[in-house]
């Protein structure tokens, strides 16, 4: 009987699991509301804006795209890298294909969890030397 | 004798159920808690992850009709009066809606543990305990293995891990309670794939988990709960790609029912919810249905 007590006791002490889930209407990403031509994201060495457009709304249930738009040609070759920042892990390569100079689309985007999720963005120069690097972060579901 | 029996079975059979994103957690081995020589028992566990948390306490709901079967078969022997050692092998079939099912065998444990604290003569408060260590080993696909575009071929962790734990056990006619808890860290690892874009070095932090419970018995039967805090450091990983993680905590309630058909052979049912108590971070959390059957052998 004690230790049906003192369980009880640790037991209200823990207390409820009280769920704060994250609504509908919850921003995907920090630049949700940008309009784009303000620059929504920007590769600062270079100076050169871009926005980046998904093609439906990411899940992680399923394949996902987007598309970035430079404000100039791109010529530095282009990382792109999926990253969850809070586990420490990545997911599988995405595809990246040049349509124009100033026009990349980006398929195969597997989130392997629902979570926050970095689309880690990043330039190598001739030498292969990362020249900038731009984390945007967003909310799978 | 028989109380202790029906406890133990319980006992070994209900572990911290993993809420690690990827590829289950470190789970309490089976211990020989009673008069017996060696036991094995055969697990079958499903289980389905039904939200996850994340690093700043949103919870999100989980609805890919995720599930998770796993048959585990573990054992334990005496070595001597005071020393055992135990094994731990998962199989894991992992499917969802829409995606290809994967099935492997898991995280790989051995263990040993001493007899620190016997039973020699009676007291009203003095527990019966070991003190064990165990280590876990990378034999399955990690998330940082896989380059898959799901998550359903990973089952382990990655790492190889060292734990250190105590178990203590006490009980008062028909009524018992048991502790335990432990102490883990996994040993950094070097990856190196396309989806980090390179070398990283992926280094784990410590780890803890503790349960508590009780129970109460009749001749055959025994009914128990159970409560589990866990708690893991963040991952920090270093190289091709960099981040410094979230500690993970989860917390879960198990509900159980054990029948001994005789003094060598015995069943357990129970179930496990980790959303119910607490206030988890950064992890998944499952709803799990096992069966256990024990069998023993006495000495």
């Amino acid at each position: 009987m004690k230790s049906f007590l003192v369980l009880a006791i640790f037991a209200s002490i823990l207390a409820c699991a009280q769920p704060d889930y994250l609504s509908d209407d919850e921003p995907l990403s920090d630049n949700a509301e940008k309009p784009v031509a303000l620059c929504p994201y920007s590769l600062t060495k270079k100076k050169i804006c871009f926005s980046l457009n998904w093609n439906s709304a990411p899940s992680s249930k399923e394949s996902n795209s987007f598309e970035l738009e430079f404000s100039e040609p791109l010529e530095e070759k282009l990382l792109i890298k999926l990253w969850m920042p809070s586990m420490g892990h990545g997911s599988a390569p995405v595809t990246i294909t040049h349509r124009d100079p100033k026009h990349i689309s980006v398929s195969n985007v597997y989130f392997i969890m629902p979570g926050d999720w970095e689309i880690r963005i990043s330039t190598r120069n001739a030498q292969d030397e990362i020249e900038n690097q731009l984390n945007i972060p967003f909310l799978i579901p | 004798m028989k109380l202790i029996i029906l406890f133990l079975l319980t006992f070994s059979s209900t572990h911290s159920f993993a809420a690690s994103c990827c590829g289950g957690g470190f789970s309490i081995p089976s211990l020989l808690l009673g008069d017996d020589r060696s036991q094995i028992t055969n697990t079958v566990s499903i289980g389905s992850v039904s939200d996850d948390v994340l690093s700043n306490g949103k919870w999100l709901r989980r609805k890919d009709g995720n599930s998770t079967t796993t048959y585990k078969l573990e054992g334990a022997s005496l070595l001597s009066d005071k020393w055992q050692a135990g094994f731990l092998i998962p199989w894991i079939e992992r499917s969802a809606t829409g995606l290809e099912p994967s099935r492997g065998v898991g995280d790989i444990s051995i263990s040993v543990a001493h007899e620190t604290f016997p039973e020699l003569l009676y007291s009203k408060w003095k527990p019966k305990g070991v003190i064990f260590l165990q280590m876990t080993a990378p034999s399955s696909p990690s998330v940082y293995d896989s380059e898959s575009s799901s998550s359903l071929s990973i089952r382990g962790r990655g790492f190889y891990a060292l734990g250190l734990g105590l178990a203590l056990t006490k009980s008062w006619r028909m009524f018992d309670s048991h502790f335990n808890m432990d102490l883990h860290r996994a040993i950094p690892r070097e990856f190196n794939n396309e989806s980090s874009g390179g070398k990283v070095e992926v280094t784990p932090g410590w780890g803890s988990t503790f349960n508590f419970g009780a129970g109460v018995n009749t001749e055959r039967w025994r009914i128990g709960s159970m409560i589990s805090i866990n708690y893991e450091d963040a991952i920090r990983v270093t190289g091709a790609l960099s981040s410094e993680g979230s500690a993970q905590k989860f917390y879960g309630v198990t509900l159980s029912s054990s029948y001994m058909f005789n003094d060598e052979n015995s069943a357990t049912l129970s179930f496990a919810d980790q959303s119910v108590i607490g206030n988890p971070s950064n992890s998944t959390l499952s709803k799990t249905i096992s069966l256990s059957l024990q069998h023993r052998w006495p000495r």
